[in-house]
């Protein structure tokens, strides 16, 4: 040991931060030249981690009252700081109108918008007043229809002229609706998908004059056979099926010529209750094929 | 001025930037919802030792119930003096009996479930309800009523009381059945003989034969309907008879009862009734395109012969007793002579 060595105090003050720049600096200096020095300072700084090894946790406890203290400060210097959300778009606003050229193109953008609006087709004030009454106009259309018009559907039907003469006086008279323009009416009342249906028992004319109580059948079998289209897949085997359309093609066929008659003679009783036996006939066998849905359903 | 220029060409940047963002901006498909993968039906395994001839048997009262399913197999019912069921299933699927009822006096059951029992391995799911075996028997109560179902079955039952049964596929021969029968054949074809009570016979491709059928009372109907199958109807004593066939042939022998309603419906199969001369029945005959044909004195009340629709209004006797109704499309309507028998 020398005699410019340092002592435990000046070392002590070194290790805790106490010293100033150029007493640090010497201190530095000294000890990188002096072993004993060197010595003293590890076992100093051992000693010191010995210490703070064993009030390491009363240091910690005091930790987080701090964080805690500094938490609720950081929040209320927020809440001081808090502003509304129209607020901030306002200062926002403020901001951006703080220069001549945003503000320029705002105000273009907004006579843009409103020059749109405004000779918008369909829309805004160039739309006519009366431009929701076009939606009864169109579904008037049927009784204002030509007579060649309704011709079409009818090529696949057995219908005679004077069933079509009659077809007008079942509907409310044309006076008392509103006058359409050919071209919507037209638009409006031809069904493809009607007069596409191939002839058969199952297919409902447009025009057709329904006996009384027809209508109540076809109403049932349009019912059942949608049900019977969805379920004939999985219901019937394909003998069975075979077996079962040529019932109904049967069936169809006494239907189709019996209605025929039933038209050209509407007094014909016999004819009437053949056919609506054969309506009756058609009901129970498409309504069989649910039957049979539901029994195998049961032995699932 | 300067602003003005400036701020007009950044909303011109704006405007067409957004149009060229609108116009390029592809329109999104509307997915449409996936659908609910279909559950597969899981068939039945088959597990060791399942396969084996059962037989039970259980204590019941004369008018017992008993219920089933039937999956496939032969089945033979037969009514039996003894205050017993007995279930005998060869080469089938283990079963059990369940007691769903006993009578509160005597503490026999009075209402009786027979149904597969589980064995390890098996859940109620594909366990099933229905029994099956190469030949099931039972031998069950004179007074017993049964209901049951089947797939593929071929039927028979012999003296019991009531039979209400379901089959998809398979042939049903009912005989000696007091109290009434309820049957339908999917695919078969239905034979009942010496029976009574309110019968209800259907088929949708099978025949249907009934003979020696009668009402346990008055208001009893007699109800036959099939698809394309047959019908024949003899020594029927009901006094309400519907029966209808679609496009097979329909045969009604035997006499007409005082105060009785038939109604007999065909679309393009003949009708053809063969009865006595001496009865008094009306008959209305309407017709599409058939024909209409009487071999027995008829004296002909109204006639309306049309292109297409024909009505024909005729007495049998005094016709005051009873109404027969026939109607077809395109067959042959046809009344015969029924020779009396030794």
């Amino acid at each position: 040991m020398s005699r410019n060595c340092l002592d435990i105090g000046t070392i002590q003050a070194f290790l805790d931060g106490e010293t100033r720049g150029e007493e640090t600096d010497a201190i530095s200096g000294h000890i990188s030249t002096c072993d004993a020095c060197a010595m003293m300072l590890a076992d100093a700084e051992e000693e010191m981690s010995f210490v703070m090894a064993a009030v390491e946790s009363d240091v910690n406890t005091l930790v987080p009252t701090q964080r805690l203290w500094s938490r609720i400060n950081d929040a209320i210097d927020e809440e001081r700081t808090k502003v509304s959300f129209w607020h901030r778009v306002y200062a926002g606003l403020t901001s951006l109108m703080a220069g001549p050229s945003l503000a320029t193109a705002a105000v273009v953008l907004v006579l843009f918008g409103f020059f749109a609006f405004i000779f918008t087709p369909g829309g805004g004030l160039d739309a006519p007043a009366n431009q929701v009454v076009a939606v009864p106009q169109q579904t008037a259309a049927p009784v204002n229809l030509p007579s060649q018009a309704v011709t079409a559907p009818q090529n696949t039907m057995p219908a005679t002229p004077d069933i079509a003469i009659t077809q007008p006086e079942a509907m409310p008279p044309a006076t008392t609706q509103p006058k359409a323009e050919p071209a919507r009416a037209i638009q409006a009342s031809y069904r493809p998908e009607r007069a596409a249906r191939p002839s058969g028992g199952d297919f409902r004319p447009v025009n057709a004059l329904y006996v009384p109580g027809e209508d109540s059948y076809l109403n049932t079998i349009e019912t059942l056979k949608a049900s019977y289209d969805s379920q004939k897949d999985r219901v019937l085997s394909p003998s069975s099926r075979v077996a079962f359309e040529r019932d109904l093609a049967v069936v169809e066929n006494s239907i189709k010529k019996m209605r025929e008659v039933v038209r050209k003679n509407p007094n014909n009783q016999a004819a009437r209750q053949v056919l609506y036996s054969s309506y009756q006939d058609k009901i129970d066998l498409l309504n069989s094929v649910g039957q049979k849905e539901e029994l195998l359903a049961s032995l699932q | 001025m300067r602003f003005f220029f400036s701020g007009s060409l950044l909303a011109t940047v704006l405007l067409f930037g957004a149009g060229a963002g609108y116009a390029q901006t592809p329109p999104v498909p509307r997915t449409p919802p996936v659908p609910p993968t279909p559950r597969v039906a899981q068939t039945a395994p088959s597990f060791p030792g399942q396969i084996s001839d059962t037989e039970l048997r259980v204590v019941a009262e004369q008018n017992v119930n008993l219920k089933f399913c039937i999956s496939e197999g032969t089945l033979k019912i037969n009514g039996w003096d003894r205050n017993e069921v007995r279930i005998f299933a060869r080469s089938g699927r283990k079963f059990g009996i369940r007691v769903l009822e006993r009578s509160p006096d005597s503490g026999n059951a009075t209402w009786i479930w027979a149904t597969p029992t589980a064995i390890e391995g098996q859940t109620a799911a594909n366990r099933g309800e229905c029994l099956s075996g190469e030949t099931i028997e039972m031998d069950v109560p004179h007074g017993a009523t049964l209901n049951f179902q089947g797939r593929s079955a071929t039927t028979s039952v012999d003296s019991v009381h009531k039979v209400s049964l379901k089959i998809v596929e398979g042939n049903i021969s009912l005989r000696n059945i007091t109290g009434g029968i309820s049957a339908t054949a999917l695919q078969g074809d239905l034979i009942v003989s010496n029976s009574s009570g309110n019968v209800s016979l259907d088929s949708t491709t099978g025949n249907i034969i009934a003979y020696g059928v009668k009402p346990l009372e008055t208001s009893d109907l007699l109800k036959v309907k099939t698809n394309s199958g047959s019908i024949m109807l003899q020594r029927v004593g009901h006094r309400q008879i519907e029966a209808n066939s679609i496009t097979g042939a329909l045969q009604f022998e035997g006499g007409f009862l005082a105060g009785g309603i038939y109604n007999f419906k065909t679309s393009n199969g003949a009708i053809r009734m063969l009865v006595p001369e001496n009865g008094n029945c009306t008959v209305s005959a309407a017709y599409g395109f058939g024909s209409f044909n009487a071999a027995i004195p008829v004296e002909t009340v109204t006639e309306n012969i049309t292109p297409g629709g024909k009505n024909v209004v005729a007495r049998i006797g005094t016709g005051e007793l009873c109404n027969v109704s026939l109607t077809t499309s395109n067959g042959r309507i046809q009344i015969a002579r029924l020779e009396p028998k030794n």
